[in-house]
């Protein structure tokens, strides 16, 4: 009870600190010059908030006892609700593969305005190109590297999104959407049929790669196989902590390219190219370019996720990779905010939790009419529960909080700012 | 030969189905420039609505999915026609009036979000597993002429697409409410002006597309072209064919849903018939995929379909 009281605690000192930042930095916020706007952080609040993020998300896994480094296996629990158990961890780590692929669509959705529900296709393919690339695949007897493997899988992703992009340049809004549902069937269609290195949509593939990071010669880091893995043998983790750094790293590698792209010309453009892309065409902006651009990145973004996924479970199944699989992620960058960096953060960390929200919570909801406890049974089981709030959330989002998460907290932002003037 | 044909006439009644669902998706684009992409959601709600009226077991075991009444299989239909007509305003009221003005993405991802929620709602009430319509049917194929198959329901489904197609036309295009429809459909205001309601235009159009869903998918059900025999969630799949129907055809143009359903259907009844053939080249089931392929190079070469306006943009 009292780690509840401390995290509760904690949650208040946060946003009163949040509170005064918001009030501090209100009049930095505008932007008196383009240099001002194009700054990656543009207040002291911001820089502070991703730096406190940056160390939480280190010490999740552990705890804050990686201050006495050196104790073999940790956890130790010196805060209380940290360090996130194995089944909080595993959350974070989906949040983190989420986050990505996210972020790739929020690009194209959000910022350059081409509605595609293709994503699970690219997903798809990253995540069965790590079984190639990471398991057929041997250069001279031996496996590639898998930092390699996960960047081919970015630029399979890439390659073959960006096919899409001139036909993006002929069809907008409706139609582009009906076309996009062809990467789907498209999708499935070629999993059912490659067996070879899909395995079919029977049956999943279950020998993907776990991920094996070789520091140097002679010193491995494997994050799946084998258990427990360690560094200088003292510090230990377990598949789901070492999992947790790799992914939220590549996140926040991903956050950064996204960051620093929206803020470049290129970011621009492709907001142009949304807004109304023959306005955008007769100021300069090259639409093919931009649009087939858009398209690359996102399908590389995809792909990561996809073969971070597929290396994190070890298994893929072809049914998952459906079309609501796209609009889970639809549902991430609704709630999250549509054309936010830190919207797409937002959405995966909550569509990614949510089940597993629910799941705690099921000895109260049990006693609601119609809820199903056993998975097997017909009614109304936690997964359709969770799918019945993706949908819900979709919607009340776009008709309530049309900007999502992140716009929410600009709003609250707002209001502490302007306090005694703030409506 | 005869392989020819009997893939001709389940494509006739795929391709009759399709039409509906078309057609049912044009109405609605005219009247609110939506495309409902949870219109799987409503063809496959229709037909459990369907089995809820005429199931084979009357009551509410648990056990079993709920069926409620025992009414012979042309009253549920209706029933679930008028039952789906009045859930398709409801939504048209509920959420998509909500987002006139809006971004088309926004109002795409308002129907994704709708779909899900009644594909969630749809799993908790029958569950995942398929049931079976009680239909009038019957199960074996007749033989006029050598080996040539025809299905009862195929004969059925013919004639109900065609008197629908006729008392559309030439009946409901030339009543009140559709001259009111074309009207508004055409300038909005004009119509307004004239003392027509948008708004129960805007209802009656989403009403009308679920009952014509309905309609399709309890005919899919019954087995209809031989696509599926049974109520299950899959149906979805085969109203976003709807999508590459009505793309073939202009997607604001009714006579244009009807044809572009017909030659989608046919076309894919026919790669199925010859999958055994082109297996080797294109892959198991290829026949999902031909509708989109055709739609993609549709759109490539005539934006605007076959009876179409074209897109004026202005910069």
């Amino acid at each position: 009870m009292s780690g509840a009281l401390v995290t509760v605690a904690g949650l208040v000192v946060a946003v009163v600190v949040l509170v005064l930042f918001a009030r501090r930095d209100a009049a930095r916020r505008l932007a008196t010059s383009y240099a001002d706007e194009h700054r990656r952080f543009r207040t002291l609040g911001s820089k502070l908030g991703v730096f406190v993020g940056a160390i939480l998300l280190v010490s999740a896994p552990i705890g804050f006892s990686w201050i006495g480094i050196g104790r073999a296996h940790l956890p130790a629990k010196l805060l209380p609700g940290f360090p996130l158990n194995e089944k909080w961890l595993f959350v974070g780590v989906l949040a983190a593969i989420y986050t990505i692929a996210a972020l790739g669509m929020n690009l194209l959705i959000g910022n350059t305005g081409q509605i595609s529900l293709g994503h699970s296709g690219f997903i798809a393919l990253g995540a069965y190109s790590t079984g190639y690339f990471g398991v057929d695949l041997k250069i001279a007897g031996h496996h590639i590297p898998s930092l390699l493997w996960v960047v081919i899988a970015g630029v399979l992703g890439a390659v073959v999104s960006a096919a899409i992009g001139p036909f993006a340049l002929r069809l907008r809004g409706n139609y582009l959407a009906m076309v996009s549902l062809l990467l789907v069937f498209a999708a499935e269609h070629i999993i059912k049929n490659w067996v070879s290195v899909t395995g079919g949509d029977a049956s999943p593939r279950t020998d993907l790669p776990g991920f094996v990071l070789t520091l140097w010669p002679g010193k491995t880091l494997r994050f799946r196989d084998g258990g427990d893995t360690s560094f200088f043998d003292t510090f230990f983790f377990t598949p789901n902590q070492g999992y947790f750094w790799l992914c939220w790293g590549f996140a926040i590698v991903a956050m950064i390219v996204a960051r620093n792209v929206l803020r470049s010309r290129q970011g621009r453009a492709m907001m142009a190219v949304r807004d109304r892309d023959l306005s955008a065409e007769v100021i300069g902006v090259r639409q093919m370019y931009t649009k087939t651009s858009a398209f690359a990145l996102s399908g590389a973004f995809a792909a990561v996720a996809g073969a971070l996924y597929a290396s994190f479970f070890g298994n893929v199944q072809a049914s998952s990779f459906a079309l609501d699989f796209s609009i889970l992620f639809v549902t991430m960058i609704v709630i999250g905010g549509v054309g936010s960096v830190f919207g797409s953060v937002l959405g995966a960390v909550a569509v990614a939790s949510l089940f597993d929200v629910i799941k705690s919570g099921q000895g109260l909801l049990s006693h609601l009419p119609l809820v199903q406890l056993d998975p097997a049974k017909r009614g109304l089981t936690l997964s359709i529960l969770s799918t019945l709030i993706y949908g819900l959330l979709l919607v009340l989002f776009l008709i309530f909080f049309p900007t999502g998460l992140a716009g929410l907290w600009a709003r609250v932002r707002r209001y502490f700012a302007t306090w005694p003037f703030s409506k | 030969m005869t392989q020819f044909i009997n893939g001709l006439v389940s494509g006739i009644a795929l391709g009759g189905i399709y039409a509906v669902i078309a057609l049912g998706f044009v109405i609605v684009y005219r009247a609110t420039h939506t495309l409902n992409f949870a219109q799987g959601a409503v063809v496959t709600l229709g037909a459990y609505v369907t089995y809820l009226l005429s199931g084979p077991i009357r009551g509410l075991k648990f056990d079993n999915p709920p069926s409620l009444l025992r009414l012979p299989y042309w009253l549920a239909l209706l029933v679930a026609m008028v039952l789906m007509g009045g859930f398709g305003w409801l939504l048209e009221v509920l959420v998509i009036r909500r987002f006139r003005g809006r971004p088309v993405f926004a109002i795409i991802m308002a129907t994704l979000g709708v779909g899900t929620i009644m594909g969630a709602l749809m799993n908790v009430v029958w569950g995942t597993s398929p049931v079976n319509l009680v239909t009038p049917f019957g199960t074996k194929p007749r033989h006029p002429y050598g080996g040539i198959r025809i299905n009862d329901v195929d004969i059925a489904t013919l004639v109900i697409i065609f008197a629908i197609a006729v008392a559309f036309f030439f009946g409901f295009q030339r009543s009140k409410l559709g001259t009111a429809m074309k009207a508004t459909a055409f300038d909005q205001e004009a119509a307004i002006a004239q003392g027509i309601s948008p708004k129960v235009i805007f209802g009656a159009s989403w009403a009308l597309s679920c009952a014509l869903a309905t309609l399709a998918g309890v005919l899919l059900a019954s087995g209809a072209g031989s696509v599926a025999t049974q109520v299950s969630p899959g149906l979805g799949l085969f109203a976003l064919v709807g999508f590459p129907a009505i793309v073939l055809g202009g997607v604001d143009s009714l006579e244009g849903a009807v044809l572009g359903g017909m030659i989608i259907g046919i076309v894919q009844a026919i790669s199925a018939t010859y999958e055994s053939k082109i297996e080797r080249y294109v892959g198991n089931e290829f026949w999902k995929l031909t509708p989109y392929l055709l739609m993609i190079a549709v759109l490539l070469v005539r934006p605007s379909g076959l009876f179409g306006t074209k897109e004026v943009r202005r910069v």
